[in-house]
């Protein structure tokens, strides 16, 4: 299973334009400042980013620079969870409540759960609308647990089966998953590694959780069982681009993965940050060579092996990669086209004549692309790939 | 040498390597049965390698971690060089990963020191038996190739033994190939030995090109290589024929003295069991290979003009003496032949068939 991009709003948010005593642009003299900035806001951070059910939104908080007076703003960003377009972009005037919280995302019963910049053990369920403590909300504290377990860094809450999912900084590399039902004395129900550090975590359900890394992997867990496991390895499409951070939101009602990849500012100081939705399906990343796993003989059935696979090198199926020989051919495809398996894999099997020749195997997996290209902004149907092997098959009598 | 068929046109990218220090930085690879690719180490990065050399990088962030061979056929980790705390972990089946949960050896750890698995130490974990099988040299030190068996719950060592006097040095890993046995691999003279840690035996042993990274094959019984060009060899479990014995009586036929010197006596119309034996270089049994018989004076008569090794590389036939000779002595050559033109290994045998009077 790999995650298909269905959808690219990018940028997701606009700054507000200059709009300075002389109408913006012309404030600036081109031959002096190169290039112009035209905006008012620049280089947005991510403070949180997750799906509030009750509305049906996607919730960032930001904080960026301003160019007036005090020279910061926080936003208050609320996206359509449906396609992504900009619902509200809320200045909310003050930076206490930004600075406070850290790392607030969503967890069960729809509710935003928050760890803090001030207390490294304190979990409080905090409003999505204002970041500020609940009034009468749950909190935990771990201060007095032996051994004393640092929750700072993003978490999943999950109150109906009171298990806490934490990456604590003290845990390299290491997910940990909690036991809350005694509040006074967590009990480390299990743990994972994750393949980098990670960058936020979303809530799924009471079974699963979504994080993604510093670096885009993403990967789906299942927290709820004894060891917990990895159900997914996955990835961004495009990770290597500029990005400077990624966050994750699970749309609950959708099923599908939000992520908010942010990007520094361009040349012209616009925004360029974006969101990207997944569906858990396939993406299509290539497909290997053919390679014999037998000796090429003559006269003998030769086995060939090929992958189709995705980002992360999972198997890309159920689909059909279809083989062919080129011409002129001197042996016989046996088998004309094979299904993939899970792992992605399928075998062909090739008879080659009773004397020595050189026959190349083609293969091609049309494969439709359900979502966009990160690249472009227009859909493309089909994806093809072609591998090609070259065998030559030497005579023993 | 193991028959390599074989090379990718792709070349590996493999980032925090040095081929040159002392002892080198090398990769490590795994076969991953359910993955039906490879587990590549190289740095702090895994990838999963398919076998045309594509890689997919699965996590950035692995540190001071050692890949294993595990039964049957999967994955498991242990921190390198083995530390005073050092676990023996499962692997998370989706992504690769050591999971901190899963410990094979919850009773004890393994020591710094551990007898002859030192910094160069490597491990087969076979938990379905309850032992881990290590082998290694401490201080790299060229001695007899060492291999233990240790048992998994307590941390006793059930038995040593060095299984392969034919070269010195270590296996650089140990890998999965099936019911009580692995296959051990050696870079850097390319030795290839496929280990019964049952009875402590070597079953089976040839050799592949010098490679910095390899790994075996279970699904397809095959040795898959990185060699420094970073290309990707593939060989099959099969040595390349290279020697083939002469052709000899077996058992070896009564004699007669003959002018004072034994010839062996073949009566016309007995057949004598002769046989052949392939080999490769390193003395490897070949096995389903076709050997072609002739006898050069056709005196006699050959019961099969081809025949097939078996898997001990034996090929069989029987030579008749001659049906109605007058009497006196015959010189009989006898030739196998294997393969074409270029890989013909002719061996000629003589010998004297005597025909008595009727």
């Amino acid at each position: 299973m790999a995650l298909q991009l269905v959808n690219l709003v990018a940028p997701c948010f606009s700054y507000p334009a200059y709009g300075g005593s002389m109408g913006g642009y012309y404030d600036y003299n081109p031959g002096l400042i190169t290039p112009p900035k035209h905006y008012q806001v620049g280089n947005l951070r991510v403070v949180s980013f997750f799906y509030e059910p009750s509305n049906d939104m996607l919730i960032g908080y930001f904080i960026g620079d301003m160019i007036w007076w005090p020279g910061w703003i926080v936003y208050r960003l609320s996206w359509n969870a449906s396609d992504g377009s900009l619902a509200e972009a809320y200045n909310v005037g003050t930076v206490f409540p930004i600075d406070y919280v850290l790392d607030p995302s969503a967890g069960s019963f729809g509710k935003i759960y928050s760890t803090f910049n001030t207390d490294p053990y304190v979990i409080q369920e905090v409003d999505w609308d204002t970041l500020a403590d609940t009034n009468g909300g749950w909190s935990l504290n771990t201060e007095g647990w032996s051994p004393i377990n640092i929750l700072a860094g993003p978490t999943v809450v999950n109150l109906i089966d009171n298990l806490i999912v934490a990456v604590p900084p003290q845990l390299a590399f290491t997910l940990a998953v909690f036991d809350i039902s005694n509040p006074s004395q967590g009990v480390l129900k299990g743990e994972l590694t994750v393949p980098e550090s990670v960058s936020w975590m979303a809530y799924q359900n009471r079974t699963y959780c979504g994080l993604v890394t510093a670096g885009g992997l993403i990967l789906k867990c299942n927290y709820g069982i004894v060891p917990p496991r990895w159900e997914m390895l996955s990835s961004v499409q495009n990770p290597v681009s500029d990005s400077t951070g990624f966050y994750i939101a699970y749309d609950t009602q959708r099923s599908r993965v939000v992520v908010l990849r942010n990007r520094p500012d361009a040349v012209d100081g616009s925004c360029q940050m974006q969101l990207e939705f997944y569906y858990p399906v396939y993406q299509l990343m290539g497909l290997t060579d053919p390679v014999p796993v037998m000796i090429p003989r003559a006269g003998s059935a030769v086995r060939f092996v090929a992958h189709l696979y995705g980002t992360t090198g999972e198997g890309v199926t159920p689909f059909v990669i279809e083989a062919a020989l080129a011409a002129p051919a001197n042996g016989q495809l046996l088998t004309p086209w094979t299904g993939t398996a899970l792992n992605g894999s399928a075998t062909f099997r090739y008879a080659a004549p009773s004397f020595r020749c050189t026959d190349t195997l083609q293969l091609t997996s049309d494969v439709p692309v359900i979502g966009i290209a990160q690249t472009t902004t227009t859909s493309t149907s089909t994806s093809t790939t072609t591998s090609t092997s070259t065998v030559t098959t030497t005579t023993t009598t | 040498m193991l028959n390599q068929f074989y090379t990718s046109t792709k070349r590996v990218t493999l980032p925090g390597i040095n081929l040159v220090a002392s002892p080198p930085t090398l990769p490590q690879l795994c076969f991953v049965v359910t993955w039906d690719a490879f587990a590549l180490v190289s740095g702090s990065n895994l990838y999963k390698m398919f076998r045309d050399g594509t890689q997919c990088l699965m996590s950035p962030s692995l540190w001071c971690l050692k890949v294993l061979s595990r039964v049957p056929g999967t994955l498991a980790w242990a921190f390198t060089p083995p530390a005073s705390s050092t676990q023996l972990l499962q692997a998370d089946e989706i992504s690769g990963l050591p999971h901190p949960d899963l410990v094979m050896n919850p009773n004890w750890t393994i020591p710094s020191l551990f007898p002859e698995c030192g910094p160069g130490g490597v491990f087969y974990v076979d938990d379905g038996a309850g032992i881990v099988v290590s082998s290694g040299n401490f201080l790299f030190v060229p001695d007899p190739c060492f291999v233990q068996v240790t048992n998994l719950r307590t941390g006793a060592v059930v038995k040593t033994f060095s299984p392969n006097p034919n070269f010195n040095g270590w296996y650089d890993v140990l890998m999965y190939g099936g019911p009580s046995r692995v296959v051990g691999i050696n870079f850097l003279e390319g030795w290839v030995g496929v280990i019964d840690y049952g009875d402590g035996v070597v079953i089976w042993q040839s050799k592949v090109r010098p490679c910095i990274a390899a790994a075996y094959d279970c699904t397809y019984n095959l040795i898959v290589t990185i060699e420094s060009d970073f290309a990707v060899r593939i060989y099959a479990m099969e040595a390349v024929p290279a020697v083939l014995s002469p052709p000899a009586f077996s058992p070896a036929p009564p004699t007669i003295s003959y002018g004072g010197v034994p010839v062996p006596l073949l009566r016309r119309l007995v057949g004598y069991p002769v046989q052949t034996r392939l080999l490769g270089d390193a003395g490897e049994s070949i096995a389903g290979m076709w050997i072609h018989w002739s006898l050069k004076n056709q005196i006699g008569v050959l019961d099969k003009y081809v025949s097939q090794t078996d898997e001990n590389g034996v090929a069989k036939n029987y030579y008749f003496g001659p049906g109605s000779l007058g009497g006196g002595q015959a010189i009989e050559e006898l030739d196998v032949r294997f393969g074409p033109t270029t890989t013909t290994t002719t061996s000629t045998s003589t010998t004297t068939s005597t025909s008595t009077t009727t």
